[in-house]
């Protein structure tokens, strides 16, 4: 995922201390993020369904739910997806006129979030094309486009990677993401973005790795793949991350500032991606070109996120009766007018030098809440695994001969026993924590999550009915890999 | 050599070998000071002290730090015309951060003593106390961030937003003040550093180059003409009847137009009626008043050279007019003397060093307390001070210390380098800890030790002669292994060796891994293509 890397990855970074997050952000990725692509390519390999039949066939008729649950927290996801997928066109056609010039990144920030029109526009125009490629079937012209862009975008990335570092004052970008400090260990937020993050970015959760699975080739592997899918999503978020967080300290003018900017205090801590890309090409000769051509790949980036994020929901539409091109239509009307709340709702915050700017805080509720959302449905597929018996599952399904890796016994361990304890510890902390903090926003976390657990319960025996199909075989008994 | 001079060697006349009880006040802090923690401790106070503090900003430095003026009194939110007012302020240099912990033991000595100490509270419920413990925040805290030595405030001179502060950066705020400014020459005779360049670490600030009165109606085709024609300098210069009104510069800075703002007021100094003035600054052990821009006497020389040598005698320093340690243009006193008639002191902190080390500090802030409170005990009539004034307000050691060491001497002082004689001390088996001693008074080096724990204490200590001979006692110089560096190191700065592992273990792991993989699949894929299994 394009954005998850670039804009996502350096924000989390940069708000929940840096070294600290990245720590357990990596600490995640190997007893989370891995372990969890691992089951769900297997399972999807499996079943060869979206992700409700997957979840009817695969663990039994009463929890189909979970599938669904899955299909709406992505869906939701792309709400706001879209709304910074648009971001990022804007941010191209920013560019193309020339960049920053004599104003400040947050001033075109600012204008720009402030225009609710325009930041619906951009929203609206992002997902009519994602629509537009999943309706008609287009996707190996996307393809074609993105085997062009996904190159120049890794090679923007590489020349930035160099051009931020050498910075004046990058060091300390450096220092801020690479030595983790003690304080930001010891909160719960911090534990629950670096989990959000890993969730988010290597798609684990989202049921990508159940949809795609089935459209794998015979005789192809999952397990390596899985592996390679989560360590080049890290690969492209620690690039970010370095590129971001050391132009936030190259270009402030003192640590002190930049560590401001950081903490939300002066810039919009889910906006200061943009804002600084936009001033470190001010820095770069010629730099209005390179922005434009990155914003350009970076929004393909994030289109091809966006077609997966549609194809899921699309893939379980059309499991429970629909025609593809009614699921598409419905799914993009809803994108949009789920979208357009976050683009619109922002509050104006003071920063300490009087400054005003503003902050998308809806968008940034619903960072924090579908976060939870996707680690609950990385709990499901736990659960669908636990179900269908760990050491069975184990056995037959994630060491088969087609795996060119053989994933061991780690595994089996990291489901039955890390992933009930990490779900449960992290779910009770950060609720405790928000509670503490403001009962109402709690109350919006709670609400929302519970709305859409309560549809899924509520319509488990419709879509069940709707994906019926035999369970993929009789539950045996449960054999302890680890005895 | 050595052994001779060491059976001479100072003894201690009061030996602490027991340290029985370590009472600590917080008076005694050994670290220096963040403007974020000043900041957040002021407005505790404000919220701790409603009656007796008023915080407010009286200003913003250029990166929008507010410039905090506590004032105390009792009923501090009125401005009662019966009692003087007083005004304290911290450096105007950026790394003088001694200056910020003189005044920041001011403010907390007045209010942990008030209604304890009878002194204190006469003072507080009689004098209007304002206090501003930061002139120039961002250079103090760019400094603590940077490991920079920065004097100057942050003003981007060229507008090149570099993010590094070199000297194209910065104003030099106590050239800033407009009183016999003099564009026309280089006042500062400090080894070719001109005022007028930017790159100047005294540079005065941008020259004022505008028609201030609105006299000159040919500005736009000379703009020579008219401009800047009558400078700071209570005199009517180009003779049209008006006074100052066209000056050629100073006040450029926000900072120090900020501190004109809170003396100016109340214009008719009813209610806020300002009589004396003090600032602190690093180092010289010196008490200096105006004038800086001439070497003629002022009016009140006499006066201000009197209670100068009192307030000098409190610290051990010594009292003098400012042009005789080197003329300064645009300083501080000169205007605040110049044109608002105030009584005002610089003060020099230290013979050593700009930055003590911070186990020095509370040396520092209560050898500097004693001249400030005199100076608001006389502030209801300063110039009615005379040689048989009272001066009941002198500092009184503070007997606190857990552990004074007072060192005898049997060889003369004199023969010892100052700033080089130390007390080396511990409790228990840790590092010994290093203070330095400084000639009190009465000719002898004493300090005050304030060990973190109880127990029995060890100590020795080691000096230097003038002839540069190196002494030890008890024990040849020799055998101390343990040398505590007392250079000042910011606290932020982490080591390059400490990150370089950092990345490499992250990198390492996954970007290496990635290609790792990646390397691996590639291989695994040609394995199975070539089995034909794909």
């Amino acid at each position: 995922m394009g954005l998850g890397n670039i804009w996502r990855f350096p924000v989390l970074a940069g708000t929940n201390g840096g070294g600290s997050f990245l720590l357990l952000y990596v600490i995640f990725l190997f007893s989370w993020g891995i372990p969890l692509l691992i089951a769900e390519f297997s399972m999807g390999r499996k079943t060869n369904r979206g992700t409700i039949g997957a979840f009817h066939d695969f663990v039994g008729k009463r929890f189909a739910w979970m599938g669904l649950w899955m299909v709406v927290v992505s869906t939701i996801v792309g709400f706001y997806y879209g709304v910074v997928m648009g971001w990022t066109l804007k941010y191209f056609t920013i560019m193309l006129s020339g960049g920053v010039g004599s104003s400040s990144g947050l001033d075109i920030w600012n204008t720009f979030i402030g225009t609710g029109w325009q930041v619906i526009i951009f929203q609206v125009i992002s997902i009519l094309i994602t629509a537009f490629i999943v309706y008609k079937g287009v996707e190996s012209g996307v393809e074609k486009a993105c085997s062009i862009m996904m190159p120049t975008l890794i090679i923007l990335l590489v020349f930035l990677l160099i051009w931020a570092v050498t910075r004046d004052g990058a060091i300390k970008g450096l220092e801020f993401l690479f030595i983790p400090k003690g304080e930001y260990l010891g909160m719960g937020t911090t534990w629950t973005a670096a989990l959000g993050q890993i969730a988010f970015s290597t798609s684990a959760g989202f049921g990508m790795g159940i949809t795609y699975a089935a459209y794998l080739k015979k005789g192809q592997d999952t397990t390596l793949n899985s592996v390679i899918t989560a360590l080049g999503n890290s690969t492209l978020g620690i690039m970010g991350g370095i590129i971001v967080l050391c132009s936030v300290f190259a270009l402030s003018a003192s640590p002190a500032e930049a560590y401001s900017a950081l903490s939300g205090e002066s810039v919009p801590s889910i906006g200061f991606p943009f804002i600084f890309l936009t001033q470190l090409f001010g820095t770069i000769p010629g730099g209005w070109l390179v922005g434009a051509i990155f914003f350009i790949a970076l929004s393909f980036a994030a289109l091809t996120s966006m077609i997966s994020t549609m194809e899921i929901g699309a893939a379980n539409f059309i499991d429970v009766g629909w025609d593809r091109k009614k699921a598409v239509r419905f799914l993009a009307f809803v994108t949009i007018l789920g979208g357009i709340p976050s683009a619109l709702i922002t509050v104006q915050s003071t920063a300490p030098d009087g400054g005003t700017f503003l902050l998308p805080a809806l968008l940034e509720n619903q960072m924090v809440v579908w976060d939870l959302g996707l680690i609950t449905s990385g709990a499901f597929v736990a659960f669908a695994v636990y179900r269908y018996g760990i050491n069975r599952f184990y056995k037959e399904l994630v060491n088969t001969p087609d795996n060119d890796l053989v994933i061991g016994r780690w595994w089996p361990f990291t489901i039955k026993y890390l992933f009930p304890l990490q779900f449960t510890l992290l779910l009770a902390w950060t609720f405790y924590e928000v509670l503490h903090e403001s009962v109402l926003t709690f109350a919006t976390m709670l609400v929302q999550l519970m709305a859409v657990l309560m549809i899924a319960v509520w319509l488990n025996s419709w879509v069940g009915k709707k994906v019926e199909r035999a369970p993929v075989e009789p539950l045996q008994s449960e054999e302890d890999p680890l005895n | 050599m050595g052994l001779m001079i060491l059976g001479a060697f100072p003894v201690p006349a009061v030996a602490p070998s027991m340290v029985e009880e370590v009472p600590r006040t917080d008076l005694h802090w050994t670290q220096y000071h963040r403007y974020d923690n000043i900041t957040q401790q002021l407005r505790d106070l404000d919220s701790r002290y409603p009656d007796l503090v008023k915080l407010e900003s009286m200003g913003k430095s250029w990166h929008q730090r507010d410039l905090w003026v506590l004032k105390i009194s009792d009923m501090a939110d009125m401005d009662d015309p019966e009692e003087p007012d007083v005004l304290v302020v911290g450096p105007h240099h950026g790394n003088e951060y001694i200056g910020v912990e003189v005044v920041w033991l001011v403010i907390n000595y007045l209010l942990e003593n008030y209604q304890v100490d009878p002194r204190v509270t006469w003072l507080v419920d009689n004098r209007e106390i304002w206090v501003v413990p930061f002139m120039n925040p961002d250079a103090h805290d760019y400094n603590f961030e940077s490991g920079q030595s920065f004097r100057k405030n942050l003003r981007d001179n060229d507008g090149d937003m570099a993010t590094v502060r070199d000297n194209s950066f910065g104003v030099d705020l106590n050239r800033n003040y407009p009183f016999h400014w003099d564009s026309l020459h280089d006042g500062d005779i400090t080894g070719g550093n001109s005022r007028f360049s930017r790159r100047s670490s005294m540079y005065a600030g941008p020259k004022d180059n505008y028609d201030d009165d609105g006299d000159s109606i040919l500005t736009f085709i000379n703009r020579g003409l008219r401009v800047d024609e009558d400078w700071v300098d209570n005199l009517d210069n180009d003779g049209d009847g008006l006074v100052d009104e066209d000056p050629d510069g100073g006040f450029s800075e926000p900072e120090t137009r900020a501190l004109r703002d809170l003396i100016q007021r109340d214009p008719y100094r009813n209610n806020i009626n300002f009589t004396v003035y003090v600032d602190f600054h690093s180092y010289s052990g010196l008490v200096l008043y105006p004038w800086g821009y001439t070497s003629q006497p002022c009016a009140d020389a006499e006066t201000l050279q009197l209670i100068g040598e009192r307030m000098a005698e409190l610290s051990n320093y010594t009292a003098m007019q400012g042009y005789d340690l080197y003329q300064t243009n645009g300083d501080s006193l000169d205007w605040i003397y110049g044109k608002e008639g105030i009584l005002c002191y610089t003060v020099e902190i230290g013979k050593e060093q700009h930055v003590p080390p911070p186990e020095e500090i509370p040396y520092h802030t209560w050898n500097n307390l004693g001249s400030t409170l005199y100076l608001a005990e006389v502030a209801k009539d300063p110039r009615g001070v005379t040689e048989a004034s009272q001066q009941w307000l002198a500092p009184e050691p503070y007997d606190g210390w857990n552990a004074q060491v007072r060192v005898s001497t049997m060889v003369p002082p004199e023969q010892l380098k100052e700033g080089a004689v130390s007390v080396h001390y511990r409790v228990g088996d840790g590092p010994y800890s290093t203070i330095k001693m400084y000639r009190g008074p009465d000719g002898y080096y004493s300090t005050s030790i304030y060990p973190d724990q109880k127990g029995t204490m060890e100590y020795f200590f080691t000096a230097e002669t003038l002839s540069g001979n190196q002494l030890s006692y008890p024990g040849p110089v020799e055998t101390i292994d343990v040398e505590v560096t007392s250079e000042f190191v910011s606290s932020q700065g982490i080591s390059m060796g400490l990150l370089a592992l950092s990345m490499l273990f992250f990198l390492g792991l996954i970007w290496g891994g990635f290609a790792f993989t990646v390397q691996m699949a590639i291989r695994a894929d040609r394995k199975k293509k070539a089995a034909g299994v794909i």
